[in-house]
């Protein structure tokens, strides 16, 4: 099966998800897999697919931030230092996860990191099982006031499945020997493809400073030159080395246009959706 | 009466459907779909009086990790939900063809029925779906 790259310039909430949206009809229709990278023009809050809508908006509101309805499920998650990829992928009749999908990207991205000398990898297979709302107990310091324990469970960063992504803290930082959640993933089902959506946590946001990103998790001294937060061609190359593996024959970078798409229905139905 | 899988027809994409003497089409997923769905978290359901296409879509359920559609297999007007099913998804488990069942409509065209997997050519597809 051949797949086609889309790497989209940063652009607010429901563009973000139309978008997904249009690729995943494209994928079904054209039997194509395709992978789009894209990071978010504005800080916002992302809610899972059931997720209830006025806990959503109140916590968006209090944290003074955009908010988005997902078609994914999941816990809402707070874009802002973030790199976010989606993959369509021509599928037919099956219900439920398509667990493959998840290992194979999420060990993708686990290699790669591993190539900056970092530890990452499943948290199934981390050395220390730790419950969600860890890590609030990690850098007291860095804490927030802002945040009930019940707007933390919320947070797909709180939240913990095996198959999601962690990366150990580097001991030389201070952060002690705990393994943080970095990357989670979800799905949905449409009529012929399966769409999957997962954000890569940078570095640590302002709004939810209770939770690390790889900036601070793997921070040395003297400091190492590491991930850059602009090289999203990285991020990408290393998830369409994942497809290679179950399918993929070959990719190219693609523009598909909106031409003919019911843009402006969409975009409002993704801004007020229930 | 409870209902038996080997009565039913079948959409490939895994809801079950049965049909009373008075038109009344009984909806529900199949034990296979359950089993592929892994641990279920929600479902969201339509309301009663909502006029359904046969293919169209009927609802949602949110497993971990992913949500799925589920597709209506007949047309017609949804005249009851199990709203109870909502509270304890659990069910789905253990009897996805009788008290798991997910609403019930009023057939409108019987003919779609022949459009449908009968049993074995369902239980068929889901063998090569493994």
């Amino acid at each position: 099966m051949e797949a086609a790259l889309i790497v989209d310039p940063p652009a607010n909430g429901p563009w973000n998800m139309t978008r997904d949206q249009q690729l995943a009809e494209y994928a079904s229709e054209h039997r194509i897999v395709v992978l789009r990278t894209y990071r978010w023009s504005v800080p916002t809050l992302s809610l899972g697919r059931f997720q209830d809508r006025d806990e959503g908006k109140s916590l968006a509101r209090r944290l003074g931030v955009e908010w988005v309805r997902r078609t994914t499920g999941g816990g809402a998650i707070l874009h802002h230092h973030d790199w976010t990829y989606s993959i369509a992928w021509p599928t037919d009749a099956k219900k439920g996860p398509e667990e493959r999908l998840y290992q194979e990207v999420h060990q993708g991205i686990a290699k790669w990191l591993r190539g900056f000398g970092w530890i990452a990898g499943l948290h199934r297979d981390a050395p220390n099982v730790l419950e969600p709302g860890f890590a609030c107990q990690v850098p007291s310091v860095l804490c927030s006031e802002r945040l009930s324990a019940d707007a933390r469970q919320f947070l797909c960063f709180e939240r913990r499945s095996p198959w999601d992504l962690v990366a150990l803290a580097n001991p030389q930082g201070g952060l002690g020997d705990v393994p943080a959640k970095v990357l989670g993933s979800a799905q949905r089902r449409v009529r012929g493809a399966i769409s999957q959506h997962g954000s890569l946590l940078l570095a640590q946001s302002h709004f939810t400073p209770h939770l690390l990103g790889l900036e601070e998790l793997t921070r040395s001294d003297p400091p190492d030159q590491g991930i850059s937060r602009y090289d999203q061609e990285g991020f990408g190359d290393s998830i369409m080395g994942s497809l290679i593996q179950i399918g993929v024959s070959k990719w190219r970078p693609m523009t598909i246009q909106s031409n003919g798409y019911q843009w402006e229905k969409a975009l409002h139905d993704f801004a007020e959706r229930e | 009466m409870t209902i038996q899988p080997e009565q039913l027809r079948y959409l490939p994409s895994h809801e079950w459907v049965s049909v009373d003497e008075k038109g009344i089409a009984t909806i529900g997923i199949s034990a296979f779909a359950v089993h592929q769905l892994t641990d279920l978290v929600f479902m969201a359901l339509p309301k009663v009086g909502k006029v359904l296409e046969a293919g169209s879509e009927f609802g949602e359920v949110e497993s971990v990790k992913a949500v799925s559609p589920m597709y209506s297999p007949v047309s017609g007007e949804v005249v009851e939900v199990n709203d109870g099913l909502v509270n304890q998804l659990e069910i789905l488990g253990t009897d996805p063809y009788n008290q798991g069942w997910i609403l019930k409509v009023k057939l409108s065209d019987p003919a779609e029925l022949g459009k449908l997997l009968d049993h074995a050519a369902y239980e068929k597809q889901c063998a090569e779906e493994g």
